[in-house]
């Protein structure tokens, strides 16, 4: 699960980035815990990803936009979303 | 004022995107091309306000490798021989900074970890989609030619030089070649599943519903003297669900290969074959191969990989095929080489000419596999056999080769007669004897 700090607020260069707006799913633990791998150790410290979340999401959420790497979706949650009700931390993962 | 002008040290303008490969809530590595150059870059850090990245020429088998799981994306970076240019972007996207270095001298900590790989699914929107399909049929027939053999079909005669004639090739080698491979899967297939699947019936349908799987795959092919690789496919043969018959599936290719095609003709091998083989298994899968063997217009020799020598295949002691395939010696029931058909003439006669022999030329004629006649009271008589009643039986008349057949059925009672002579008038008068005795003993 991204943060939820959405990188186009906090970059102004990606406002025009669609995907940007959104947070990065992953459609299995793998396919996540395959980016966290190939992030840099400075990224990964910086941005403190510390584990994969894992839940299951429905239209009532918000909305899933595919993207051209079909392991990985944008989505744009309603504003009513609760990610810790949704989402559960998947140990052993990422380290 | 003049150090207030922003100079632009970089321009990333003139690189077209291609792709983001990894976006982790922002484009983690993307792909670009300028010049026909692919380029990755890589956001290896994020500073208060800018973000660091690498961006490095990466040749395209590379980027293949990497998005199909082959290659890690530390490999790429470590091993690549091009210049690395490091530049710090600001979050408005305007470059402040660029600085050149190489693979070696890279911070450590800009680097992913070891086991980098990405399972990249490319959707058909995908640059990479088509490219992938592309780089896997690649790599499946590669797979199979890794593992292939190869014949091949030469001329004995150089009157072509070394070209093969179409029909030659496909009626009577790549024909026998077939059928010995086929008879050589039923033969074994048989042999080796008859105790789990006792059913005969059953047992045949299991295996041509896997017999398309079976096929060697011809992944290499040369011409002038014809020379083919084939090779058994691995992969493919998930579509078989009984896990043992996979395991058969996967070996059966290789075996017809040591067993039948790759032999020395000698005496260890001729009686492995034969305690191996019942003879007529042997004859289905060795008569068309030796039927290749055996033509002096042909050299059929095999290899067993593309860099090793053809090795000629030939039988120097002939005995060896009697023993292999023998021929029977005991006298066989022949027929005479006849082949009837039934002819129905239609024409018309002078009732008041006492002659009526009938000219052919002023017929109409018909062939038929089957034709009714009644036989009647004057039949009967005709044989000596007088019937009170006014009788009259439909008879059905076929032919089978040299078999003239006539049956028909009289009061629920089946009634035949077989005609080796072929003359109706003998089959009919048998039936008629065989219906009389009927009538008088009921």
């Amino acid at each position: 699960m991204g943060s939820i700090i959405y990188a186009a607020l906090e970059k102004p260069k990606h406002k025009d980035n669609c995907l940007a707006w959104g947070l990065s799913l992953f459609i299995d633990i793998k396919s996540a815990n395959d980016v966290l791998k190939s992030l840099s150790k400075k990224k990964n410290q910086k941005v403190n990803y510390m584990a994969v979340a894992c839940g299951k999401l429905t239209d009532n959420d918000g909305i899933k936009h595919s993207s051209q790497n079909k392991n990985h979706y944008t989505f744009y949650p309603k504003v009513d979303f609760d990610f810790n009700d949704k989402f559960t931390i998947v140990e052993d993962n990422g380290k | 004022m003049e150090n207030e002008i922003k100079k632009t040290v970089f321009d990333l303008k003139s690189f077209r995107k291609i792709e983001d490969i990894i976006f982790l809530d922002e484009p983690i590595l993307t792909h670009y091309i300028r010049n026909d150059k692919n380029f990755f870059l890589y956001l290896v850090d994020s500073l208060e306000n800018s973000d660091i990245f690498l961006l490095f020429e990466v040749e395209m088998n590379f980027i293949i490798k990497y998005i199909t799981g082959k290659s890690t994306l530390k490999s790429i970076i470590e091993n690549n021989p091009n210049l690395f240019i490091l530049i710090e972007q600001d979050f408005s996207g305007e470059i402040v900074d660029v600085k050149i270095t190489q693979a070696d001298s890279i911070d450590e900590n800009y680097l992913p970890s070891e086991d980098s790989f990405l399972n990249y699914n490319p959707s058909e929107s995908s640059y990479y989609y088509d490219i992938i399909k592309e780089y896997e049929r690649k790599a499946y027939l590669q797979f199979l030619r890794d593992k292939s053999f190869y014949i091949k079909f030469a001329p004995s005669n150089k009157k072509y030089a070394d070209t093969i004639g179409l029909n030659q090739l496909v009626n009577t080698l790549l024909s026998n070649l077939s059928l010995s491979f086929k008879n050589f899967l039923k033969v074994d297939f048989l042999k080796e599943f008859k105790y789990d699947i006792t059913d005969l019936t059953k047992l045949n349908n299991t295996f041509n519903k896997i017999l398309p799987d079976l096929d060697f795959r011809m992944v290499d092919l040369k011409y002038g003297s014809f020379e083919i690789g084939l090779s058994i496919d691995s992969v493919m043969k998930n579509s078989i669900e009984n896990s043992k018959m996979k395991v058969w599936a996967i070996k059966v290719g290789d075996k017809y290969k040591e067993d039948v095609l790759d032999v020395n003709y000698d005496e260890e091998n001729v009686n492995r074959i034969i305690n191996n083989y019942e003879e007529e298994d042997r004859k289905k899968i060795f008569t068309p191969l030796f039927n290749i063997i055996e033509n002096s217009e042909i050299n059929f020799e095999i290899k067993k990989s593309i860099n090793s020598s053809y090795k000629k295949i030939k039988i120097n002691d002939k005995t060896v095929i009697q023993k292999i395939v023998p021929k029977r010696t005991e006298t066989l029931q022949t027929y005479d080489d006849k082949d009837y058909q039934i002819m129905n003439v239609t024409t018309v006669i002078d009732r008041n000419k006492k002659c009526k022999s009938i000219d052919l030329d002023s017929t109409l004629f018909s062939s038929t596999d089957q034709v009714e006649v009644f036989i009647t009271n004057k039949e009967f008589s005709d044989y000596g056999f007088n019937i009170a009643n006014k009788i009259s039986i439909a008879v059905q008349i076929k032919t089978d080769k040299s078999l003239i057949i006539l049956s028909t059925v009289y009061e629920e009672t089946n009634f035949d007669a077989n005609v080796t002579t072929g003359k109706i008038a003998d089959g009919i008068k048998d039936l008629t004897h065989k219906i009389y005795e009927y009538i008088l003993n009921k």
